[in-house]
């Protein structure tokens, strides 16, 4: 499954936090460097797969550590409307 | 204040990230509002030219600032304004256009669709006649239209007033318009003086017993409009910064302190040099003595451009602020509305 960036989106990385707000609701978010990982391969467009390359390489975390780690950020972006699926 | 954006506004003033900047991308307006802290003789003052725009956010981009305010004047008069709100949504900025909403017709809700503008925020000051009387031009329905043009399109939308002397009894014909067009509706009862110092804006200003109702009756949370001001001047110069048609840098849109100017300097200097030299100037907390021995400071939420504008003296006392602290004190005193200090 592949996801996009909810467009009503504006970010930006401030210290070791990445910021987003969402103009249809008016809602700030606050994510660690990991969630941006995650953000920013979504931006790209990178399948889960990639992303999980990325934090393995990053963090020299487990694969398996990685993936769950990665799903929890998309399940929490995707409740957040910060995320939505690809279609 | 949201836990997030608590941090984000504290981790941005601590750092000096201009995490706020508005740019006034015309001093032109096709309407004569009688509060506009713009002299009207600015109104034939030069203008940044796109390119330069493009620079700008650029380097506020660089800088780390994330809302970006497209103001005038009247931004729509820009024929360029979608190539800059576009240029800034390119850079992910959360980009808000402040306008009077004459212009706006579906060919412009279309484009602003397309460029993904984060938020319009159109001003309103009555029923059709005040307000008419109020801008001096009858444009009363046209606003209401763009409201809803806006709004058929989903985009953000919001009105915003300021109440005075002339609009006081249109303020509940203002809240049910806005509930009706279902929009939000922002509310300010704080009037500037010119910001060539010219004090007439403030005969605007609404009565004592006017504004002491106003707030008891809206149930405004007094605790949130003052500052501690044991730590705290203003955030002007700290992560809010404001530029002007002809490229000037300020502090604030209404903090006429020039910092320096985009066609002289870049703007990445005048904020890293200027602009902290001003607020290790003048935001230094020991020098507002009177300030800090005033018995109405819990109350006040001291903003050093009205005193610079109103009296020339930064560290002043602003005639119009220091009426709001005092109803503010009377009210808290007679526990009447607000929160705990």
């Amino acid at each position: 499954m592949k996801y996009k960036l909810n467009p009503h989106l504006a970010y930006r990385k401030i210290g070791e936090f990445l910021y987003v707000v969402d103009s249809k609701t008016s809602m700030l978010y606050k994510f660690n460097e990991t969630a941006e990982i995650v953000f920013e391969g979504i931006k790209k467009c990178f399948d889960i797969d990639k992303i999980v390359k990325k934090i393995v390489s990053e963090y020299e975390v487990e694969e398996s550590v990685a993936r769950s780690d990665v799903e929890e950020i998309i399940k929490e972006m995707l409740e957040k409307n910060i995320i939505e699926v690809k279609k | 204040m949201d836990k997030v954006v608590n941090d984000l506004f504290w981790t941005t003033y601590k750092n000096r990230i201009p995490l706020y900047t508005i740019v006034e991308l015309t001093y032109r307006c096709n309407l004569f509002c009688k509060h506009c802290y713009i002299p009207q003789h600015y109104r034939t003052k030069t203008e940044l030219p796109t390119e330069k725009v493009f620079q700008l956010i650029e380097e506020i981009y660089s800088l780390g600032g994330l809302y970006l305010t497209f103001t005038g004047g009247e931004p729509f008069l820009r024929k360029d304004i979608f190539e800059l709100i576009n240029y800034a949504k390119q850079k992910s900025f959360y980009v808000t256009v402040f306008t009077n909403g004459t212009l706006i017709d579906k060919k412009i809700v279309k484009k602003l669709k397309s460029v993904n503008v984060n938020r319009i925020e159109i001003s309103i000051y009555g029923n059709k006649d005040v307000h008419n009387r109020f801008v001096r031009c009858n444009v009363f329905d046209k606003v209401v239209e763009s409201v809803k043009l806006l709004k058929k399109e989903d985009i953000n939308v919001c009105l915003k007033t300021v109440l005075t002397k002339e609009n006081f009894k249109d303020y509940e014909f203002l809240k049910n318009l806005a509930k009706n067009l279902d929009v939000v509706l922002k509310t300010d009862f704080v009037i500037s003086a010119k910001i060539d110092n010219d004090l007439s804006p403030i005969k605007l200003l609404l009565s004592d017993k006017k504004l002491k109702n106003l707030v008891k009756k809206e149930d405004i949370d007094i605790t949130s409009e003052c500052q501690n001001f044991d730590n705290f001047v203003c955030s002007a110069g700290m992560n809010l910064v404001s530029v002007s048609p002809e490229g000037n840098v300020y502090p604030c849109v209404e903090f006429p302190y020039l910092l320096g100017n985009i066609f002289e300097d870049d703007f990445t200097t005048i904020w890293q040099k200027n602009a902290l030299r001003f607020v290790k100037k003048f935001l230094n907390i020991r020098k507002y003595r009177k300030c800090l021995s005033c018995e109405i400071k819990t109350y006040c939420r001291r903003c050093p451009a009205l005193c610079f504008v109103e009296s020339s003296d930064i560290y002043g006392c602003s005639y119009v602020i220091k009426k709001v602290a005092k109803i503010f004190k009377s009210l808290f005193l007679k526990n009447n509305v607000g929160g705990t200090f």
